[in-house]
């Protein structure tokens, strides 16, 4: 059974290549964040992460983990995106998240590594207008599609006092690259077909830091800081420009229903507006600080066993921080719902998680999106 | 709740979880094209497309004549006698033997009679009552034989018969057979050791001009055939009959244009053929994507020739520019096709010669074009276009391009 399992999720790991989300409002600056968070949390819509040892938002939840633990995301994204310019739908797959924790042997100290997905820059757009060369009006058809995304590889450690108290401090490298393809092909055929390819790669270095605070029982607490510092952006192996990557400042709290399950509610401050100036000097539409919020719960179907067929669910609203315009910037709103089982006498878990969400900006752009995502601890 | 859940058992959740993933995951293709609408969803912009005419270099342009001569190309040109110009071709046949090999006997034979064949490659389709007239020759014709010599050929006295061409015929062979007391028209003197010799003129309803097939033509050559019988062996030894095709052949033209250094001619026989030199700036040929290349040349007065027979003009890249013997970029060529009685400017598409351009410094092909007529030495049509050294419509060069799009722009 185990073998089958983990065969089965290994497989599905290898079929999705993308590192995140396509959408429509991937288009500018590093395209949507892609919060590292665990399938698990992903059912309460990200209101747990902080606490989830096995996300990436905190590195004093690592803490909570027993034992050598590795867990894996892959999903599955559906979405129909409208803009001025018409309708259509996409679908995309892919592994955002790969983490290991364990604790170093008989201290209070814990360490992981994790990779994940920071922001995702996949999309493609098909536009057709008329230009005028020769002094004559052309149809054309532009074909313009990225590829790629920048990745967040977080070395963590983390130190428990007790029941009370956790800390936690993260080394956060964050690399990737865009890979930019445009087509344009002519109404007249006198014209040849025009095919441009660029790549962007980015490299920043970041630090976090987290707590977990147990001041009574049926409560936790939990504050992260985190910045990324600076984006280094290199066009064609050539330095582009730099940006400052934001700022973030967040904090959840749980609420333990004693066997019944958790309420979970989270917030997230990011300065993206940092880079505001720099991204528009270059010609983009800016960047815009985003607040994001969620609240989840996860409801016990068997309180003698809560880690089996566990409800979760959750709402979560946030603001995207790149703005297709200036001055319009898009928000998300999402609903989330999953469970999660263990197996292989607990050494084997998996979870699913399925998502909902709609995403607009001013100017006629939205989209909604369905996404399945499947989740592997594994504690051998 | 939990009754729904319990009905599930672990391992029946798990695999159903995985399945339903892999179908999800494995069933679907990455598809992320969506409408997009600029300019919110164009980052890097637009692709601004640029257009740079490019004047020849001055005097690096001249004709060079002498490449293929008349006989040399696909076809022998006959034209209708006008005032102006005629065509006239002439065309001398192998040897025609006394006598013919019967088993291990050699007999002398009786000729039955006489086939001529000529092939119409192409003619005016408007054109009709076209016809060939067809006449004897002397067999000392060869190279370098004049318009008046064939024009002396072309009398009553040796005129031996008139071969209609259908107006309904595009291309295809045409024939004459001589019988009876026709024969002596083409019968061969004994000084003549077998060998005849024709001249070929054309009439019509109007001025026109018929390409007849040549030795060279993957078709349609002149051809003679003699039907013979031996008496002495029965009929079922009887010989095949006996062809000949011309072992020389060529056209003359009463009036043909004169060298001028001050335009670039193109065609005729001796063929001529031209040379155009470009100096592109950098700034519109290193490392811009390119669109479209015209090479746009522009006639002196409109296009001499016969209407309806198909011509064009070919550019070819010149690997080393060496003048007139330049080394030519293999299998690249550019075609265009020249329409006679036109004084438009004529636009030859080479884009695919002025991408050679862009290779690194040091391998890369002169920035020149060598300029062809097709069917080479076998057509009427004689495009002058103007030169560098004439007051205007000089040969210039249209770039279409593009500079690559700023996709860094965020």
């Amino acid at each position: 059974m185990r073998r089958i399992v983990v065969g089965l999720v290994l497989l599905c790991g290898v079929s999705g290549r993308a590192a995140a989300q396509s959408s429509i409002f991937d288009a500018r600056g590093l395209g949507i964040p892609q919060p590292p968070i665990s399938v698990r949390a992903v059912g309460m819509n990200g209101s747990g992460s902080m606490l989830d040892g096995m996300s990436g938002t905190n590195p004093a939840a690592i803490t909570s983990i027993i034992g050598l633990s590795v867990g894996f995301n892959v999903f599955q994204n559906w979405r129909s995106s409208t803009s001025p310019g018409g309708e259509g739908s996409g679908s995309d797959a892919g592994v955002p998240l790969v983490t290991v924790v364990n604790r170093i042997k008989e201290t209070p100290y814990y360490f992981s590594g994790s990779f994940g997905s920071y922001t995702d820059r996949d999309f493609g757009f098909v536009t057709t207008d008329t230009t005028v060369v020769n002094g004559t009006p052309v149809g054309f058809r532009d074909s313009l599609e990225s590829r790629g995304g920048t990745s967040d590889f977080r070395l963590a450690v983390g130190y428990r006092s007790g029941k009370t108290i956790a800390l936690g401090f993260g080394f956060h490298f964050i690399t990737g690259s865009n890979r930019f393809y445009l087509n344009r092909t002519f109404s007249d055929s006198v014209f040849t077909p025009v095919r441009q390819r660029s790549e962007l790669a980015y490299n920043a270095v970041g630090f976090s830091l987290g707590a977990v605070y147990h001041p009574i029982e049926p409560l936790l607490l939990t504050a992260t800081v985190r910045h990324d510092g600076q984006m280094n952006v290199d066009r064609d192996s050539l330095q582009a420009y730099t940006y400052e990557l934001p700022w973030t400042l967040a904090g959840s709290a749980q609420y333990q229903l004693g066997s019944r399950g958790t309420i979970n509610a989270e917030v997230a401050y990011s300065t993206w507006s940092d880079a505001n100036a720099e991204i528009v000097a270059n010609g983009g539409a800016g960047a815009d600080n985003t607040f994001n919020a969620s609240l989840g719960a996860e409801i016990a179907t068997s309180p003698a066993q809560p880690g089996k067929l566990p409800l979760r669910v959750g709402i979560r609203t946030r603001q995207l921080p790149f703005p297709l315009a200036p001055g319009q910037q898009p928000s998300e709103f999402s609903v989330a719902a999953g469970t999660g089982v263990r197996f292989a006498k607990g050494h084997a878990a998996a979870d699913l998680a399925l998502q909902r969400l709609w995403r607009k900006a001013d100017g006629g752009f939205s989209e909604d999106a369905w996404i399945l995502s499947l989740g592997m601890t594994l504690k051998p | 709740m939990n009754v729904l859940f319990r009905r599930f058992t672990l391992r029946r959740f798990a695999l159903g979880a995985c399945g339903a993933a892999l179908v999800g995951l494995l069933g679907c293709t990455e598809d992320f094209t969506t409408p997009g609408y600029c300019p919110q969803t164009c980052p890097g912009g637009n692709i601004v497309i640029r257009d740079t005419v490019i004047d020849a270099v001055v005097d690096g342009d001249s004709s060079y004549f002498g490449y293929l001569a008349p006989g040399e190309g696909t076809g022998l040109l006959v034209s209708t006698a006008e005032p102006a110009d005629q065509y006239l071709t002439a065309m001398r046949f192998g040897a025609f033997p006394d006598s013919v090999r019967i088993g291990d006997s050699l007999y002398a034979f009786v000729v039955d009679s006489v086939g001529i064949s000529l092939g119409v490659l192409a003619r005016d389709p408007d054109a009709t009552g076209i016809a060939l007239q067809v006449y004897r020759a002397p067999v000392t014709v060869d190279s370098g034989i004049t318009f008046a010599e064939v024009a002396g050929y072309v009398v009553p006295a040796t005129f031996l018969d008139s071969i209609t061409v259908p107006d309904t015929l595009e291309n295809g062979n045409v024939q004459v057979v001589f019988r009876g007391a026709d024969l002596v028209k083409v019968a061969i003197p004994a000084a003549d050791s077998g060998v005849i010799a024709l001249a070929v003129s054309v009439t019509a309803d109007s001025a026109t001009g018929v390409e007849l097939g040549s030795t060279t033509a993957a078709g349609f050559l002149p051809r003679i055939t003699w039907y013979i019988s031996v008496p002495e062996v029965d009929s079922t030894k009887q010989p095949a009959p006996i062809q000949r095709v011309p072992t020389f052949d060529t056209y003359v033209q009463q009036n043909p244009p004169a060298p001028d250094p001050d335009v670039l001619q193109v065609g005729g026989a001796p063929s001529a053929r031209f040379i155009v030199r470009f100096s592109i700036p950098d700034s519109v040929i290193v490392g811009v994507e390119i669109l479209r290349a015209e090479l746009l040349l522009t006639p002196t007065t409109p296009i001499a020739g016969v209407p309806g027979i198909g011509t064009t003009i070919t550019a070819r890249g010149v690997l080393s520019d060496q003048g007139g013997k330049s080394p030519l970029v293999p299998l690249l060529a550019s075609t265009t096709a020249v329409t006679v009685g036109s004084a438009d400017s004529v636009t030859v598409e080479v884009i695919d010669l002025v991408r050679t351009w862009q290779v690194i410094e040091g391998t890369r092909p002169a920035q020149a074009f060598f300029l062809s007529l097709q069917p080479e030495a076998s057509s009427f049509t004689l495009p002058v276009f103007a030169s560098t050294r004439s007051p205007s419509g000089a040969p210039r060069l249209r770039l279409t391009y593009v500079y690559p799009l700023d996709f860094e722009e965020p």
